[in-house]
This record gives structure tokens, C-alpha cells and sequence, in this order.
């Protein structure tokens, strides 16, 4: 099948479960084609990518126009159509503007990356006369609707199948008017062959809270919040922390830092390269990640891959991503008490105790995460 | 005298735009240098605009031959130029200094610390160089970026004067092995008091007042935290943001939606009424030199209940002029702000009163012209 799949970008450094679905879908024969709204270099050399514009209002036009003669030359029907939808004039543009890279091609199946992307092109599959889907992530659910809660009312009547990460977020789709039920629950999954052996961990008393945090240096990673966590287990317990990422909080989070007197006992690691990214989650005993808002997140399934225990949140699909005290520990968003006590039975617990449960989560994430499941999964929910 | 006044903008914030009047009206020619809108002079501050329409190669060139009268100046803006990387910054070097060469004022006042190494070739011709410390580029980012740690290392030092808006940011830098003139003094905010009445509206709702941009200086997701466990009818009001996507979900998930209101822009006269009617202004900030909000609530007569970020602690006496609670801390800020909201009216009254006569004397809008003319006087 000849598979679109519509993006906002390419896919960034944090974004793997965008690389992981490009790569399931062609390990699946499907020939992928990318859309998307904005793109500097491609680093995918196989697959073929469509842009609305590069940069600047100048190479905006000059992309419109060049993907309006195609569609005109080539699909001159479908831009009658597109214009046929939506109120106004004004709107109407607007989604030729948005589906004018699309329109053009001849697509077995046009899957939106995010539910937020379907937007202002509901139609474009009709047009097209292909099948539609679409990926309903973190972002979509739990922030794009705090403003307009019926902003997907007539995605949901449009499309024909859901693929969603995890069953929190089906059940908020449900709540924002998801009546459907042409779901699949496909929770992303990770390459356990690309990851090293899990290493020996020292689980001793002495230097248990060996801590690694991964993440974008961004409000919904909680990082203000895990420093503040951070400082009150100081005050009990020895702490060693490596942190991993960067992003527009970077100075946000370094002067809390500083403030909270943890520049000794929290490194900033910065960006990485995976290899060393897996070198130092393998070197720690557990993961923080008190995340306020999460769809799912790889690095956790990496880290108990691992055999790091991970203590998360309970923001969105984490919980099903980690079994509270039986491959992890699942603590209540943004409660500072409640997390410390959980640190505080941590500290109480047998190491032979915390080894199993660091066992069972790799289990379960080689059980149930693993790319091959992935595959299998979305091999399914690609069937006509 | 000729003061020139930088902080980069033509409508600088409202501390800063007090300051330039006030020396103004005091009879001091002083121009404000920036970008925005250039608009005909406001009152007797006169502009220096620097918008990218009015600096075009060809005003830059007019710009040139006209200090070409002045062979001095030209040969030392030029070899300052050549020291630039690139012409695009060359450009704008000559633009933005050319206007003060012409004018060679009494003193340049520069607000933004980082930019003051520009303007230091000025004492050359005699000019006295003035910087203010204040805001997050000296109390926080020092903190967090050693390259900017080593441009005020080099250059605070080289300075004729400076002021500080509070102590606490000059002990900081010191901290940093910041060397600073021996010209340096902590001139506090003023504010013109006859604003002010002492009529104060009593509701039996209690509202917690936030005023303030919108930025994690601010620390309102601390404020939002500690909603859900004050005890009583309390609703919050946060003046002068919009709700970030962090707020917004922040509020959702702890599920006080109904405690919270948002109002976006209002007018300073409009704020010191909802002053009058509010039970508490809340500084929740993690850093702040000294929050003005804080001085004009007090001014008020509203009880201020602060984190004790930068210099706080300089306006606000622990129960004595208000409350103040560790930077940082929910418990502490929920159990200083339930403190405050059970005072008696007696106890109350007290606070207020001797909050207000602190602000009278330390935050005197005469009195900061006053030392700020002291401190210029003292340097040429």
C-alpha cells in the first residue's frame, strides 16, 4: 500500500515513536510518503517527503504555487472539492492551502502522526478516495483541548480508523466526543536489540538513589518539580543524578539548580547520541520522570528495558506504561509528600525485592513492547 | 545636565519610564534611546529611535558625515566599529552609538547590565557610564551561564557608577567574584504616592491578588499548588497574562478551575482599585530584585505575602510589614498565607500601617530622583 503519512515536521530528536511508526510501516512493505507543514533537511534517504513550505514567507508561495499547478494539472477535480469545504471563503482557502501538498497524489491510506493534524483536512480522504487514520497522542487530548473542547467533533466522524497510545487517552478522547469504535490501543515500543545487555546494579543502601532523568528540558517533563523532589531527598538521602536532554527550560531548570543546591549532585548531561543516552540509564538504579503531562514515553520502556526502575507519575498513559510496585512505582502528579514517601519505602525495601521488580519490568517490556508486538499491531490496523 | 537613558526600548517598563520623568522634570535634558515606536517625545524624555526603518545604510552614511565634523569622534567610533565581527553588526553598532556621539551627553545610563561593555569607549570623551542592576540578567542568569558571568566580570567593574535596585544583588555578584565601582549604591524603586488612598474596600470574599508578566520567574505554579490546600472560600486573581498551556493544565488537573480567574490587561489605575478590594497580594516569585508590585501594594494597604526571593526580605519585615515564606516552598507559602488570612483586624491594621510607612520612606518616588541626581552629581 502507498501509505501518506502527514506530520507537522520531520521528526525530532525526541520524537522516536515517529521513527519507530516510518520504520514499522515500511518493515511492513508499505511504500511511506511524508507531508508535512514545514521541513529543513530530510535525514530519511528512502522515503519521499512533501512540504506546504521550507522556510519564509517567500518559499511559502512559491511551494503553493508549485503544489496548486500539480494538483491542477494533475487533480484538478480535488481542489474544486477542498474548496468546497469548511464556512467561509476564508476557511476554505485555508484548507486548500493546508492539503495542497497532499491533493496531488494518488495514496492508498493518508495517516495523521497527531489527531491535531486531521484538522481543517477531515475531508481530504474522501477527496482522495483512500482510507484515513490517525495517531491521538498526549498533546492532542490533554492540551490541545483545554481551549476548545469540541475541536475534534468532526474529526471523529471523518475518520475512519484511531490508533491510540494508551487506554487513558481513549478514555479522554471518549470525553471529548470519540463515539467510535474503530480504535486500536497500540502503545509505542521500543527496539530491544538496539539497546546493551542490562549492567550489574549496586542496590546497596549506601549509594541506592543513583537517579537518571531523561527528557526535554519542558514544562510537561515536570522538571521544576523533580528538582524540587530532589532537594527534600537530599535531605535524607546520598542522591547522584544524571540528566539527559535539553530544551527551551534549559535556564528554567540550571537556576533551580542552583537555587535549590543540587549544582554537585545533578549533571546536566545535555542532548546525547542514544548509545550514550542507554550507557547512562544502564549506570543508575532508577528513572524519575514526574511528568505532568505524558502520553506514554519511550524512555521509560527503555529504562526498565534496562533494568532501572523507574518512579513516575501518573500523568496520562504512564501508569500503563509502569505496574505500580510490581515493575515500578506510579506517584500522584505534582505531590510532593506523596512522592518522597515513596522514596522513603524504596529506601525500607529488600535489594532482592527491588532486582525483581527490576527484572519483571524488562519481562514485561520485552513481552509486551517490544517492536515485533508493534509491528504485528499496526500490520492489523493497516489492513483494508 | 544631559542624561542619555539605554534600556533599549522607547517604552521602557514602568520603574524605568518613572526614573526617566522624574529626572526630566527636575529640569536634567534627557533622551531615551531604543527601539519601538518612534512617537514625538512624551513629556520632556526625548527619543533616540533606532527602528530598523530609520537605520537604513543611508542614514547610517548621513550619520558618518555628519560626525566627519568631529574627527575624534568619527576616528573612535571607527576603530570601536572595527572591532566587530561582521557588517551586519557593524552597522548597527554605528546606528545605535552614532545619535550619542553627536550629542556627547553628561551621562549614559545603561538598565541592562549586559549591554553596558558597549558603551564604556564613552568615557573617553569625558562621558560618566551609569549601570543599573536589575532584572533576571542579574539575578538569574549569572547563575546559569558562566559566558555571561565573564562579560560582567570584565566590564561592571570599568563602570563610573552603579545602582542596584537592591542590596541583595550586589552581594550576589560579589559572590560571583564581580568586581564593582566603588560608585555603587541602592537606590530603591519610588512610587509616586499621592496615588494612593488609604479607602479600602472590605468583601467577604477573600481574594488572593497575583499581578505580573507571564514568566516561570514568576513562579505561579507554585502559587496554583498551594490553591487546592488553603481552607476556606479563596479564589485567586492573576492580572496582567494570559494562561500559558502550563497554567491552563496545571489548573485543570488540580482541579481548580473555579478558584482562579485570568485578566489579562487592565490599567495601573484599575489595579490599585482591585488592590483595594483584595485580601492579599501574593509574590510568589522564585527571583526578584524587589517586586514593585509589591511596594504599590503596600502603598494600598494590602497585606503582601512573599516568597523571599532576592531582595524581598529589604522591603518586608517577616510579620512585622507583611509575610514572607522560603523561595520555593508550598507548605511554607500555604501555612504563611493561611497565617495571614486569620489575622485579626487589629493585628491586620498593624501590619498594613507600618508596611505603609515603609514604603513612604524607603520607596519615595522624590527620594529615588533625589539619590539617583546625588549619584550622577558624584561622578561628573
Amino acid at each position: 500500500m502507498r501509505i501518506g503519512l502527514v506530520l507537522s515536521s520531520l521528526p525530532a530528536y525526541s520524537e522516536v515513536f515517529l521513527d519507530n511508526l516510518i520504520n514499522t510501516l515500511n518493515e511492513l512493505n508499505h511504500e511511506v510518503v511524508l507531508f508535512v507543514n514545514k521541513t529543513e533537511q530530510s535525514k530519511y534517504k528512502s522515503i519521499r517527503v512533501y512540504k506546504i513550505y521550507k522556510s519564509g514567507n517567500f518559499d511559502r508561495l512559491t511551494n503553493l504555487l508549485k503544489n496548486l499547478i500539480l494538483a491542477a494539472l494533475l487533480k484538478p477535480k480535488r481542489i474544486v472539492y477542498v474548496l468546497q469545504t469548511g464556512k467561509g471563503l476564508r476557511q476554505r482557502f485555508r484548507n486548500l492551502v493546508k492539503s495542497s501538498h497532499l491533493i496531488w497524489h494518488d495514496l492508498d491510506w493518508i495517516h495523521y502522526g497527531f489527531a491535531t493534524l486531521a484538522i481543517d483536512r477531515e475531508e481530504v480522504g474522501k477527496i482522495m478516495n483512500c482510507k484515513t487514520s490517525l495517531s491521538i497522542r498526549g498533546y492532542d487530548i490533554a492540551l490541545y483541548t483545554l481551549n476548545n473542547s469540541k475541536v475534534y467533533l468532526k474529526v471523529w466522524n471523518k475518520i475512519d480508523k484511531f490508533h491510540v497510545i494508551s487506554a487513558d487517552l481513549l478514555e479522554q478522547a471518549k470525553f471529548y466526543g470519540l463515539e467510535r469504535d474503530t480504535y486500536r490501543i497500540i502503545p509505542p515500543a521500543i527496539d530491544i536489540s538496539s539497546l546493551p545487555m542490562p549492567s550489574f546494579k549496586e542496590l546497596d543502601q549506601k549509594m541506592l538513589f543513583r537517579i537518571v532523568i531523561v527528557g526535554r528540558m519542558n514544562w510537561k517533563k515536570g522538571g521544576e518539580f523533580m528538582l524540587e523532589v530532589l532537594f527534600h531527598l537530599k535531605k535524607k538521602f546520598d542522591i547522584k543524578v544524571d540528566w539527559i536532554g535539553h530544551g527551551e527550560d534549559f535556564e528554567r531548570l540550571a537556576f533551580a539548580r542552583y537555587q535549590l543546591n543540587l549544582v554537585q549532585d545533578v549533571t546536566f548531561h545535555g542532548k546525547l547520541p542514544q548509545k550514550e543516552v542507554f550507557e547512562i540509564i544502564n549506570r543508575n538504579n532508577f528513572l524519575l520522570h514526574l511528568s505532568i503531562q505524558e502520553g506514554f514515553s519511550n524512555a521509560v520502556l527503555e529504562a526498565q528495558a534496562l533494568e532501572v526502575i523507574p518512579i513516575v507519575s501518573d500523568a496520562e498513559g504512564l501508569p500503563e506504561n509502569v505496574l505500580d510496585r510490581a515493575t515500578g512505582f506510579v506517584t500522584k502528579r505534582l505531590d510532593l509528600n506523596h512522592v518522597i514517601s515513596v522514596f522513603e519505602e524504596i529506601s525500607q525495601m529488600d535489594t532482592s525485592d527491588l532486582r525483581q521488580m527490576a527484572r519483571r519490568a524488562r519481562t514485561r517490556v520485552v513481552d509486551h513492547f517490544s517492536l515485533n508486538m508493534h509491528l504485528q499491531k499496526f500490520g492489523e490496523f493497516f489492513k483494508r | 545636565m544631559t542624561i542619555l537613558s539605554n534600556s533599549n526600548t522607547l517604552s521602557p517598563p514602568e520603574f524605568i519610564d518613572r526614573l526617566e520623568k522624574g529626572l526630566a522634570d527636575k529640569g536634567h535634558t534627557v533622551y531615551r534611546i531604543g527601539r519601538g515606536k518612534c512617537h514625538k517625545n512624551i513629556s520632556n524624555v526625548h527619543n533616540i529611535c533606532l527602528n530598523s526603518k530609520v537605520n537604513t545604510p543611508f542614514n547610517t552614511l548621513f550619520l558618518l558625515l555628519k560626525l566627519a565634523l568631529y574627527p575624534k569622534r568619527l576616528s573612535s567610533l571607527l576603530s570601536q566599529t572595527l572591532k566587530l565581527k561582521g557588517t551586519k553588526a557593524r552597522i548597527n553598532f554605528i546606528s545605535k552609538v552614532g545619535p550619542v556621539l553627536l550629542l556627547l551627553p553628561d551621562i549614559i545610563h545603561i538598565h541592562w547590565a549586559p549591554n553596558l561593555s558597549d558603551w564604556l569607549f564613552f568615557q573617553k570623551f569625558n562621558i560618566r557610564v551609569v549601570c543599573s542592576l536589575r532584572g533576571k540578567l542579574v539575578n538569574v542568569t549569572p547563575n546559569t551561564n558562566s559566558e555571561l558571568l565573564e562579560i560582567y566580570r570584565k566590564s561592571l567593574y570599568l563602570a563610573d557608577g552603579v545602582h542596584s535596585v537592591s542590596a541583595v544583588m550586589i552581594d550576589d555578584l560579589k559572590r560571583h567574584e564581580i568586581k564593582l565601582p566603588n560608585n555603587t549604591r541602592v537606590i530603591y524603586s519610588g512610587v509616586k504616592n499621592e496615588a494612593f488612598t488609604n479607602v479600602r474596600k472590605y468583601n467577604d470574599e477573600k481574594r488572593i491578588l497575583i499581578v505580573g508578566r507571564d514568566h516561570w520567574i514568576k513562579g505561579y505554579n507554585y502559587a496554583l499548588r498551594v490553591l487546592p490546600f488553603l481552607d476556606g472560600d479563596i479564589t485567586m486573581r492573576f492580572i496582567g497574562f494570559t494562561p500559558t498551556k502550563e497554567t491552563q493544565y496545571i489548573i485543570k488537573i488540580l482541579g481548580i478551575e473555579k478558584k482562579v480567574v485570568f485578566i489579562e490587561r487592565m490599567a495601573q489605575s484599575e489595579i490599585s482599585k482591585e488592590m483595594r478590594s483584595a485580601t492579599i497580594l501574593l509574590v510568589s516569585s522564585v527571583s526578584e530584585g524587589i517586586a514593585n508590585v509589591a511596594i504599590e501594594a503596600m502603598y494600598n494597604r494590602l497585606l503582601v505575602v512573599s516568597s523571599r526571593a532576592g531582595g524581598m526580605s529589604e522591603l518586608i519585615a517577616h510579620k512585622e510589614t507583611g509575610f514572607l515564606f522560603e523561595n520555593r516552598d508550598v507548605e511554607d507559602m500555604r501555612n504563611n498565607l493561611m497565617e495571614a488570612l486569620r489575622l485579626t483586624d487589629g493585628k491586620k491594621r498593624q501590619i498594613i500601617e507600618a508596611a505603609f510607612q515603609k514604603v513612604k520612606t524607603q520607596h519615595d518616588y522624590n527620594n529615588m530622583i533625589e539619590e539617583m541626581e546625588n549619584l550622577y552629581y558624584r561622578l561628573i
